[in-house]
């Protein structure tokens, strides 16, 4: 059987693809590991490599084109293998559009390829539900949940668009009428997320700062915020704390200002998606990124929720992640759902720094040394430890005058930090 | 508790059945004043004498001989093959007298030994001293083969392996004496036929044994860190084989990897592999798919060496193609 080669599923988020450019032409011979096209998706442009060695007797589609996940794209024959190319159509038409979810108001910005010649009689014709290509679970999901395998069929998001697990998961998730999915996606704990369209301006900001600084375009504002209340409070809480585990770090309570300066400032607390348009994805939950060093280098384990946890807690589960990932057995989820992300070089006496966003993600806060410092008070020279902060912000997601607002808030909480205990 | 060195837990072992059973000797090349080739017998010649750490010649056929006649006769030698390479000229005493015995004397007579040896690559021994062919025992009815990951189980297996009935190959590993790891004092064992998870997940299964266990969970790390979530599950023990624990991590996590370090042919990979498409073939998601060492007689050269043994690259890039298979992920995406 000759091998179809399928547009590919390259980030949770990508539902099509345009490929940019094949490096191999018809006719060409493939050896497995080799790049046969460029595919250009909602977050990137990634190279796509065979996997094995033959002939590259169709391309599908060509230069340009733009095709859901799961299209056939080209066929690879294998070495001796005759092929007749006029089973496969130019163009081949994609899936008909899955059912309309409310999650999806916008059109994709580059129009699908019109429906082409149908797929060949006799595939069509032949194709119960054994003969489509399915893993064994998938077959089994789709009958227990009483999904027709054949609607799938060569969509699949495996190779050569074999269906599996995840693709009878989302066929079932987008079933039932949309109605209920609005419902669903009201209920108490709300929405996940939003997904922001950016408008006009933010898009010319956006393409015009890609320019000069590819990828997230960082500003970075640098603040000093007076910590000796906020010191006064963590010695006062520690002397009640008899539990080791709960006792607080001054980090702690910076994750907790961070958070809740988030609240008020939710732009940074989002993804960038660099899709077509662009979005933003503000989260509703605030999941912190921490820095912590590991064996092998930097590791970045999220600490869920902050905004909504006692300092206690969050010192607690601070240590907690913190001990995994020393031992080497963080847990599953200790990397995942992160929304914004927070550096500490303060332990090593480090004054300021400027840490690098990890994306998708559109801000990191590098804190540095909380030191004593002669400071003008009411024309009087004072001793006060004064900490700096420095926002790494990206510039597509937030503005400057936007990352100071958060950085003035983040300044009030710390140096008022009863309202971080309350 | 203490940590220490695969090989310290070996002879904490070795000491601790000596002091316990004085039925227990062993036997081997340079294995008293040279204190073994790999120092696991470290010791052990002043604190019981030559009667119970008994030097032998250059000539495997020779003690495995022996070993066997002293098992029969009612002692518990544990024999040390200073590498796995070396059996091959004891292969007719190991598979022909030593597994068979039991059988052919009807049950009344036991060869209860040990035979303790470590295999695998990566010093530059090249072709003759750098094999993994502990699935041609795992192969042979009679025969139990117990390879562990880790000091706490190297202990606990080896007290097990010298209490059991049979014959026992007890595979190390060149590279693992020096991996440290917590082991408890005094007495305990980790019984033969069950297979460890050290590391619980959910987006695919690793299996492995002995030192791709340490790399599987170095790989299991690195995709944590991209977010995907690896279970990985030491085998310990060869044969008997634990199906169980590996088809209970493979229902949860629908992907199956199996990883060795000798060549994949016929190899360990290719029964498990086998084992799981019976026991759960509708739980699969993707096809199983194995790594193991390539399958060439290991080079000489550095480079290459690197190049033939299952690096952790390998393992790291088979994992992913695994998640590609079920769509979780671009294949070959840079």
């Amino acid at each position: 059987m000759p091998e179809e080669i399928v547009m590919p599923r390259l980030s949770d988020t990508m539902t099509e693809g345009t490929i940019t450019r094949w490096l191999k032409k018809e006719g060409d011979a493939v050896k497995n590991g080799e790049i046969l096209f460029e595919v250009e998706t909602d977050k990137a442009t990634l190279e796509l490599q065979s996997y094995h060695d033959g002939t590259l007797v169709k391309i599908l589609m060509g230069d340009g084109s733009t095709a859901p996940i799961g299209t056939p794209v080209g066929v690879l024959a294998k070495a001796g293998e005759e092929v007749d190319v006029s089973n496969y159509a130019s163009g081949a038409a994609p899936p008909p559009a899955e059912p309309a979810t409310t999650s999806a108001p916008t059109p994709p910005a580059a129009p699908a390829p019109e429906a082409g010649t149908p797929k060949p009689q006799a595939r069509e014709a032949t194709a119960a539900a054994e003969d489509v290509k399915a893993s064994p679970l998938a077959r089994v999901m789709a009958e227990q949940s009483g999904l027709d395998l054949r609607t799938l069929a060569g969509k699949g998001s495996g190779p050569g668009g074999r269906v599996v697990r995840q693709d009878v998961e989302s066929a079932a998730e987008s079933a039932p009428a949309p109605v209920a999915r609005a419902g669903q996606s009201a209920g108490p704990s709300g929405p996940d997320h939003e997904d922001r369209e950016l408008n006009r301006v933010r898009q010319a900001i956006a393409r015009n700062l890609a320019l000069s600084k590819p990828g997230a375009p960082h500003i970075y504002l640098t603040m000093e915020v007076e910590m000796d209340a906020a010191l006064a409070l963590y010695k006062q809480v520690n002397e009640l704390v008899d539990d080791e585990q709960s006792r607080l770090t001054v980090n702690d309570l910076v994750m907790k200002a961070t958070a809740l300066a988030l609240r008020k400032y939710t732009d940074l607390n989002a993804h960038f998606i660099d899709g077509k348009p662009p979005k933003l994805r503000v989260f509703n939950r605030i999941n912190l990124t921490v820095a912590v060093p590991g064996d092998q280098g930097l590791m970045v384990p999220v600490v869920k929720d902050v905004d909504k946890k006692s300092l206690s807690q969050i010192a607690r589960e601070a240590k907690e992640v913190y001990g995994r990932i020393r031992s080497n057995k963080p847990a599953p989820d200790d990397f995942q759902g992160g929304t914004f992300a927070v550096s500490n070089l303060g332990r090593w006496g480090i004054d300021e720094f400027q840490a690098v966003i990890n994306p998708p993600q559109v801000g990191i806060l590098a804190i540095g040394a909380a030191a004593p410092q002669a400071v003008v008070r009411e024309d009087k020279v004072e001793i006060r430890s004064m900490m700096r902060v420095t926002l790494s912000a990206d510039h597509r997601a937030a503005d400057g005058v936007y990352a100071a607002d958060f950085l003035v808030e983040l300044k009030r909480l710390l140096e008022h930090p009863l309202g971080l205990v309350i | 508790m203490p940590e220490m060195l695969f090989r310290d837990a070996l002879t904490q072992a070795l000491r601790e059945e000596m002091q316990r059973d004085e039925r227990v000797f062993i036997m081997g090349e340079e294995i008293g004043r040279f204190e073994g080739s790999y120092k696991v017998t470290r010791g052990l010649i002043n604190e019981f004498g030559k009667k119970r750490v008994r030097e032998t010649p250059i000539a495997e056929e020779g003690f495995m001989g022996a070993g066997i006649g002293a098992a029969m006769l009612g002692l518990r030698p544990v024999v040390e093959i200073m590498t796995l390479n070396f059996i091959l000229v004891a292969m007719d005493m190991v598979i022909n007298h030593a597994a068979k015995i039991r059988y052919m004397f009807g049950g009344e007579v036991q060869v209860p030994m040990v035979i303790r040896t470590p295999g695998g690559a990566g010093g530059q021994l090249t072709a003759q001293h750098s094999q993994s062919f502990e699935s041609w025992f795992a192969n042979t009815p009679g025969m139990k083969v117990l390879a562990p990951a880790n000091p706490h189980d190297a202990k606990g297996l080896l007290k097990s392996a010298i209490r059991d009935e049979d014959p026992v190959l007890f595979i190390e590993n060149l590279m693992i004496y020096t991996e440290r790891g917590e082991v408890p004092d005094g007495d305990y064992i980790v019984p033969i036929g069950v297979a460890a998870v050290p590391r619980e997940g959910t987006d695919l299964t690793i299996v492995s044994h002995s030192y791709a266990t340490v790399r599987a969970l170095r790989v299991a790390n690195r995709l944590a860190q991209e977010g995907l979530s690896a279970e990985v599950v030491d085998l310990r023990s060869l044969r008997p084989l634990d199906v169980e624990t590996i088809v209970n991590s493979v229902r949860k996590t629908h992907r199956l990897l199996c990883v060795e370090e000798g060549w994949p042919t016929y190899g360990v990979s290719a029964e498990i592999a086998a084992r799981v498409q019976k026991a759960c073939f509708a739980e699969l998601d993707a096809p199983v798919e194995r790594v193991g060492g390539a399958e060439v007689p290991m080079p000489y050269a550095k480079p290459l060496e690197t190049a033939a043994i299952v690096n952790e690259e390998k393992i790291y890039q088979a994992a992913r193609a695994v998640l590609a298979e079920s769509g979780m992920l671009a294949r070959g995406v840079s």
